[in-house]
C-alpha cells in the first residue's frame, strides 16, 4: 500500500525566492520471499509559486524577515501548514549563500518549514537539484548518452553532468543574469567585481554608471556565453573562464553528449520579442547570446523539463533517498540533521586491519571539530562474510563512543541489518542506527528523518554544506534572526 | 533550440560500446550478447551450456562428506536412497525411516524455539556456499534474543516438507530449513530459508514463510540471515502469550 508525503522545495536564490509543494508516493515493494525496500515512485509537484525578488537587507545580510513573510504567504497560497509537511529542503543559492546570514536564514526557514526540510548550500548540490528538477537525470538513463544539465540563474550558472541517471560531475561559474544590473536607460546600475575584471581584458571598461549600448552590451553577453561553453567543455578553458569559476569547474574528463539548459535565463533563450531590460539586468541578453553560441549550437540540445523552477522542484522531490535495509533501536530522535560523515576505507577484508587507525582519527577529528553527532560511512564489499561482519562490529564498537551517542553507520552495500545486528549483539543497551543503500562523500553531510514503512526504511538527504568561508555563525545572533520565524 | 541537430534520444548501444559495458554490468542477464545470423555466437553459447551443465549438475551431484563434516553437524537421509530417486519420487524426499528419525531424536535438544537443519534440495553447492555465513549469524542474533536454538543437522535428498516431520519430533515452536534452490543460469549456488511455526504433519504449503535467492549473488547470506532472524523473532513473538495451540 503506498504511503505519501508532502514535499516543500524552497530555493532562496540571488534573484529570486521560490516554494514549491509536491506530493511523493512512497512504494514498498518486494516482500515474498525478498526484503522489502521502500522506493520513491512517484513525484506530483501540485503547487509552483510564483518566483519572489529575493528580499536583501544590505550587500552582506538577507532580510530574513522579508523572507519570512514570503514563505508564510506562499504557506497560505497553497493551503499548507508547516505540520502537514514531511520532508523537503530549503536550498540558498547563487550569490545569497555568501551573505553572512545565510545560514542562519537557511536553518531557521527549514525549521519552520515542516518535519523534515532540510536547509542546505553549496554549488554543488546546487548544480545536482537543478540537474535533477530540469530532468537531465532521466533523460541520460533513457538515452545512454551523458547529459549535462547548465542551470544559469541570476548569480551563479550551475553545471551537472549525469550519466546513467547519476550524477557524474558537477561545477559552477559565476556567471548569472544578475551579474550587471542595468537601468531601462541603458545605464549600469551595479556590476559584479569578476564580471567587471573580465571584461576589462577585452578592453571594455564597465562600472557603475556607464551608457551601454545594444551592441556593446550584445558584446558582453557574448563574451560569458564563450565562457559558459568553455566550461561546460567546448571548447579550450580561457583564463577568464577559469577565473569565474565559483569553486571547482567540471573536471572535464568526460564531454557532455546532450545539453539541457534550465534556471531563469534558459527561459530568455528564444525570446527575441519585448524588451531585453526587462528584468533590468543582463539576463535577457546572456540567455540569447548562449542561443547564438557557436559551440553550443554544435551540440545536442534537448529542452528541459523545468527552467526557472528546476532548483527548486529538484529541492522539493528529488532531495530525499530512502535507505535499503535498516536496524534501528534503543533511542532515537528523529530528524537528525546535519550529521557530517565521515567516510572509512573498507572494500574488501583486508582493509579491516587499518580500520582501527583511521576511527581513531576519525574520533579525533569529530572532537575537534565539535560535532554534536557524526555518521560513518563504510562501502564495504557484496557480500562479506559472517566472520568479517563480527570483526567490523569488534572493530566498530571498539573504536567509536557508541554507548555514549548516537552515530548513525552507513553503509553501500546490503549488509546494514546483518552489521547493525551484530553491533547490537555487542552493547544490547545502546542505540544502534545502521542503514545502507546510501553512498556518501568526503565532506558531506546528512539528515535524517522519521522512519517510513512501518519503520522498514528511513529517509535521507544527502548534502555538502558550504557557505561563505566567514559565515555568521560565530558572530552575534542579534540581527541575525528574528523571533518571527516560529510561525511560517 | 537547435534546428540542424537531430537529437537521437533512442540508446544506441551497439555504436556506443561504453554504454553496453555500463548495461551489461547493471544486470547478471544475459544480454547484449550479439549474434551470428540467426544463432548465438560460440562464445554466448559455450556460457549456456556452460551454466545449463553446471545447474544439471547442481541437481544431480551430492553434497560431498567433507563439506558435511566441515559444518560440523551429522547427517541423515530421507527415505529416498539416490538423487534419481528424490527427483522421481517427490513423496519420499518428505519422509524419513524409522532409523533416521532414532538418529535425529537421538542426537538434537528437545523442546527448542527454533529447530534450522540443512537440506540439499535441488542444489548440493548451495550447502557449502551459504551455510557458514548464514547459520552463524542466524544462530548468533536468535540467541543474543534469547531464544533457544536447537542442533542443526544435514538432511541428504531433502524436500522443504521434511519440516512437517523435524518440527513437532523435536517439539520445536519454528522450524526452518535451509534448502538448495532449483538452479538457474545465473547461477546454482542459491538457497532459500523455509519457515513454519508450530510444523505439523498436516500443514499445507501456505503455512511456510520464506526468503529466497539467497546467495552471494542475491541476497548476501549474513544479510539474509539477519533479515531471517528478524522475521522469525516477529513470528515468534507473535505466538507469544496467544494461548497458541497445535
Amino acid at each position: 500500500m503506498p504511503e505519501t508525503m508532502l514535499s516543500a522545495g524552497i530555493d532562496i536564490g540571488t534573484t529570486t525566492t521560490q516554494v514549491i509543494f509536491s506530493l511523493l508516493t512512497l512504494e514498498m515493494s518486494g516482500g515474498f520471499g525478498t526484503a522489502p525496500t521502500v522506493k520513491v515512485t512517484g513525484r506530483d509537484v501540485f503547487y509552483k509559486g510564483e518566483p519572489h525578488i529575493t528580499p536583501l537587507e544590505n550587500d552582506e545580510y538577507i532580510d530574513a524577515e522579508g523572507v519570512a513573510a514570503l514563505i508564510k504567504e506562499e504557506y497560505q497560497k497553497a493551503g499548507m501548514k508547516p505540520g502537514q509537511v514531511k520532508t523537503g529542503a530549503v536550498i540558498i543559492t547563487g550569490e545569497t549563500a555568501k551573505k553572512r546570514n545565510a545560514r542562519q536564514v537557511g536553518e531557521a526557514v527549514s525549521r519552520a518549514a515542516g518535519d523534515f526540510v532540510v536547509a542546505a548550500a553549496g554549488p554543488d548540490f546546487e548544480s545536482f537539484l537543478a540537474g535533477k528538477g530540469a530532468g537531465a537525470d532521466i533523460l541520460s538513463r533513457r538515452t545512454g548518452k551523458r547529459v549535462l544539465n547548465i542551470d544559469i540563474g541570476g548569480g551563479t550558472s550551475n553545471y551537472c553532468l549525469f550519466s546513467d541517471g547519476e550524477e557524474a560531475d558537477t561545477g559552477c561559474l559565476d556567471i548569472g543574469g544578475r551579474m550587471i544590473r542595468i537601468r531601462q536607460d541603458g545605464n549600469v546600475a551595479a556590476i559584479t567585481e569578476k564580471a567587471r575584471r573580465v571584461l576589462e581584458k577585452y578592453g571594455i571598461s564597465v562600472r557603475e554608471d556607464t551608457r551601454l549600448t545594444r551592441n556593446m552590451a550584445e558584446r558582453i553577453a557574448d563574451i560569458f556565453a564563450r565562457c559558459l561553453a568553455e566550461a561546460a567543455g567546448l571548447g579550450r578553458i580561457s583564463p577568464e573562464t577559469r577565473y569565474l569559476v565559483t569553486d571547482h569547474g567540471l573536471s572535464g574528463k568526460e564531454k557532455p553528449q546532450i545539453i539541457t539548459f534550465s534556471g531563469g535565463v534558459a527561459d530568455c533563450m528564444s525570446d527575441s520579442s519585448g524588451n531585453l531590460l526587462r528584468y533590468g539586468d543582463l539576463g535577457v541578453l546572456l540567455g540569447q547570446a548562449v542561443a547564438r553560441n557557436p559551440a553550443f549550437r554544435k551540440m545536442a540540445q534537448v529542452p528541459a523539463a523545468e527552467t526557472v523552477h528546476a532548483t527548486v522542484i529538484g529541492a522539493g522531490s528529488c532531495s530525499m533517498s530512502v535507505s535499503g535495509s535498516t536496524i534501528l533501536c534503543g533511542k532515537l530522535h528523529f530528524p537528525m540533521r546535519n550529521v557530517p560523515v565521515y567516510p572509512l576505507p573498507y572494500r574488501e577484508e583486508e582493509d579491516l586491519k587499518l580500520l582501527p587507525e583511521k576511527l581513531w582519527e576519525v574520533t579525533c577529528r569529530s572532537q575537534e571539530s565539535e560535532d554534536e553527532v557524526f555518521a560513518v560511512f563504510l562501502e564495504g564489499p557484496r557480500a562479506p562474510s559472517f566472520r568479517e561482519i563480527e570483526k567490523l562490529a569488534d572493530i566498530l564498537t571498539e573504536g567509536l563512543p557508541l554507548k555514549e551517542k548516537v552515530i548513525p553507520i552507513i553503509v553501500e552495500h546490503d549488509f546494514a541489518k546483518a552489521l547493525g545486528q551484530a553491533v547490537r549483539r555487542r552493547m544490547p543497551e545502546a542505540p544502534v542506527l545502521c542503514l545502507d543503500g546510501i553512498r556518501c562523500g568526503r565532506g558531506d553531510y546528512v539528515d535524517i528523518g522519521q522512519p517510513v514503512g512501518g519503520g522498514i526504511a528511513i529517509p535521507v538527504v544527502i548534502k555538502a554544506l558550504v557557505y561563505s568561508a566567514d559565515d555568521g555563525i560565530r558572530q552575534s545572533g542579534c540581527r541575525i534572526i528574528p523571533e518571527g520565524y516560529k510561525d511560517i | 533550440m537547435n534546428e540542424n541537430f537531430e537529437v537521437d534520444l533512442k540508446p544506441d548501444t551497439y555504436k556506443d560500446p561504453e554504454r553496453l559495458k555500463s548495461l551489461k554490468m547493471a544486470t547478471p542477464a544475459r544480454i547484449g550478447i550479439g549474434h551470428a545470423g540467426p544463432r548465438y555466437r560460440t562464445r554466448a553459447m559455450l556460457d549456456f551450456w556452460e551454466a545449463q551443465a553446471r545447474a544439471s549438475d547442481a541437481v544431480r551431484s551430492e553434497v560431498p562428506e567433507e563439506v558435511v563434516k566441515s559444518l560440523g553437524v551429522f547427517e541423515v537421509r530421507t527415505r529416498c536412497s539416490s538423487k534419481y530417486e528424490m527427483l522421481t519420487r517427490p513423496d519420499w524426499g518428505r519422509l524419513f525411516d524409522q532409523e533416521a528419525l532414532d538418529k535425529i531424536s537421538r542426537n538434537c535438544r528437545h523442546h527448542v524455539d527454533v529447530q534450522i537443519y540443512f537440506g540439499d534440495g535441488l542444489s548440493s553447492p548451495s550447502i557449502g556456499a551459504n551455510i557458514p555465513d548464514l547459520y552463524p549469524a542466524l544462530k548468533a542474533e536468535l540467541e543474543a534474543s534469547g531464544y533457544t536454538v536447537g542442533t542443526p543437522f544435514f538432511v541428504r535428498y531433502c524436500r522443504v516438507n521434511t519440516a512437517r516431520t523435524i518440527g513437532p519430533l523435536l517439539d520445536a515452536k519454528l522450524t526452518c530449513v535451509l534448502i538448495g534452490e532449483r538452479p538457474g543460469l545465473i547461477t546454482d549456488e542459491s538457497m532459500s530459508a523455509y519457515m513454519a511455526l508450530n510444523a505439523r504433519p498436516d500443514m499445507s504449503e501456505s503455512d511456510y514463510k520464506v526468503v529466497s535467492n539467497i546467495s552471494r549473488v542475491g541476497m548476501p547470506p549474513v544479510e539474509a540471515a539477519a533479515y531471517t532472524a528478524e522475521l522469525m523473532k516477529k513470528m515468534l513473538s507473535e505466538t507469544e502469550g496467544a494461548g497458541w495451540s497445535k
